[in-house]
């Protein structure tokens, strides 16, 4: 089934402020996501990274500023149409209790009065994609099922009417580390193959650097900074950022790392040379300089493995 | 048994099922109401609550003097006695639906009507049916007290007998009581099962 390509998502000084609040939650925040960008939302609890994200889908009205959809601001949209093109995915879940795996997945196709064979066929490819055996999870109830595959149904429900956008709220955050490692595999795969523009939530600083293309950092209400991780990594715009990377103690476990610890098999291609013991800190600037790939030398200047960016931010995140 | 018995459960069961109709029609709206609007949610429940600090007997004299003796006071008053379960239990039930479900269920894009129907009512339905069934057994037993104003039912041999001094008919009247409120209890649970396995085993 072919997806519409990820539609785009401009904030404009989008400012809320909630009813009896002296301070706003979200505070001139504008930035763009380009369409199928993986954008992650980035900060302290309370920092407004939820309420930023559900300015995207008009469950937070902005009292300042637009949030644009598709080009079109969605002020202008019917909200709830706007949500019907829109996957939503919670941390705590939400699914339906009262309804089976495939009941929850089909909710936003119903709505959309999609045929029941279509349905059918659309309920056993997600449940597919997001590694569940549909002959033995689609008739189950939620409260059947382990956290991790709840979050599975909860992504594939979100996914269900090929959504052009995918707002993901802290959806890993109640799973063991390596359900979540998993599924955060899982979900940039299918990201980037249905093309779906997703802006993703955490406070989780490893989850950011491992998904993100984009990272913003929001801090009480305001956007830091947004850039490529490997830029928030080697040059933060505020000390608000260093603090940020210091207290996850990425930067430590950068440069306590050295290219061994985290290559990869040989690969070719163009890219510098480094020896086998240098810091991964230190390589990082070989990516800021453009470099896709990097080689790993031995003492004898013998090539024993390649690194990507993304091979460096894996090595860190897993220790 | 007394010759027209049966006639008698038919008029006692008749003032209980049509107090009982009367109460869900009042009281499920209201607990709604009350779950939503918090600020109203005092008032509501105060007002529900009117059926069961004022005594059936001191209703049934405030409503003579409108509607004089007969079946429709008695079901009034009974109404007033079943209202407050239900409006309690579905105040309860609604409010007791997680905040990220019906937060959800915004975000997929369902209508306000599509929420209330899909999900909120299936949710709450098994706390509004035991509600439901606590409602019936007291409006059952107090059905009894009908005879009083002239509205008949069961409880009509209990003042006979108790005026007759026939121990046999008075018997009659109390276990015949007790026996419907059981049942009644009985068939509820049953329902509430029923609900329960229906919607774990929907294959
Ligand atoms: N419905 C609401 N009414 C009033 N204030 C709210 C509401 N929701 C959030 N807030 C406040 O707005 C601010 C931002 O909240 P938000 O939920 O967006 O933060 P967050 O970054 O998602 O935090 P967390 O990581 O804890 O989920 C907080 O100070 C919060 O207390
Ligand atoms: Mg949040």
């Amino acid at each position: 089934m072919n997806s519409p390509a990820g539609a785009p998502v401009r904030f404009e000084r989008v400012s809320v402020r909630y009813s009896g609040s002296q301070t706003e939650a979200v505070d001139a925040v504008a930035f763009d996501v380009r369409p199928g960008e993986f954008v992650v939302l980035l900060g302290p609890s309370g920092c407004g990274k939820s309420t930023l994200l559900r300015t995207v889908n008009r469950l937070v009205v902005p009292n300042a500023g637009r949030v644009l959809v598709g080009d079109k601001d969605t002020a202008t949209l019917d909200a709830v149409q706007l949500r019907r093109r829109i996957g939503y995915v919670i941390q705590a879940v939400g699914l339906f209790s009262h309804m089976t795996v495939a009941q929850n997945v089909a909710v936003v196709p119903s709505l959309l009065h999609w045929d029941r064979a279509r349905i059918d066929a659309r309920i056993d490819e997600l449940l597919h994609m997001v590694r569940l055996d549909p002959a033995r999870y689609r008739d189950r109830f939620p409260k059947e099922l382990s956290g991790g595959e709840q979050q599975r149904v909860g992504v594939a429900r979100a996914l269900a009417a090929e959504p052009e956008i995918l707002l993901m709220d802290e959806p890993f955050a109640a799973v063991d580390a390596i359900v979540r490692h998993a599924l955060q595999d899982e979900i940039a795969e299918i990201a980037r193959r249905l093309g779906t523009t997703v802006l993703f939530v955490t406070h989780d600083v490893d989850e950011a650097l491992r998904l993100a293309a984009r990272i913003a950092i929001l801090e009480r209400g305001r956007l830091v900074q947004y850039d490529a991780p490997l830029r928030i990594l080697t040059a933060p715009a505020a000390p608000f950022v260093e603090s940020l990377l210091d207290t996850h103690d990425v930067v430590r476990r950068l440069s306590l790392k050295c290219a061994r610890d985290a290559m990869q098999p040989p690969r070719d291609g163009a890219g510098p040379d480094v020896r086998e013991d240098v810091s991964l800190r230190e390589i990082l600037n070989d990516f800021l300089r453009g470099a896709a790939t990097v080689h790993v030398l031995d003492g004898n200047a013998r090539r024993i493995g390649s690194l990507s960016f993304g091979d460096v931010v894996a090595a860190v995140a897993s220790s | 048994m007394p010759p027209d018995f049966w006639a008698h459960v038919r008029v006692h069961l008749g003032l209980a099922g049509a107090a009982l109709a009367i109460a869900l029609v009042v009281a499920v709206p209201a607990g709604l109401f009350s779950a939503k609007r918090a600020a109203a949610r005092p008032l509501v429940l105060g007002l529900v609550n009117v059926g069961r600090v004022v005594p059936s007997l001191a209703v049934l004299t405030l409503l003579l003097p409108v509607w004089g003796v007969g079946a429709k006071t008695a079901i009034a008053a009974l109404a007033l006695l079943a209202i407050p379960p239900i409006a309690i239990n579905t105040d309860v039930a609604i409010r007791n639906i997680p905040m990220a479900v019906t937060d959800a269920a915004r975000g997929l894009g369902m209508l306000p009507r599509q929420i209330l129907w899909r999900i909120e009512a299936p949710l709450a339905f098994p706390i509004v049916l035991a509600g439901t069934r606590t409602a019936a057994v007291e409006v059952i037993a107090s059905a009894t007290l009908a005879t009083f104003i002239g509205g008949g039912g069961l409880g009509e041999y209990i003042t006979t007998g108790l005026q007759a001094n026939d121990t046999h008919l008075l018997l009659v009247g109390v276990t015949a009581v007790a026996l419907l409120a059981i049942a009644s209890e009985l068939a509820f649970t049953a329902l509430l099962q029923f609900a329960g396995t229906k919607q774990r085993s929907r294959a």
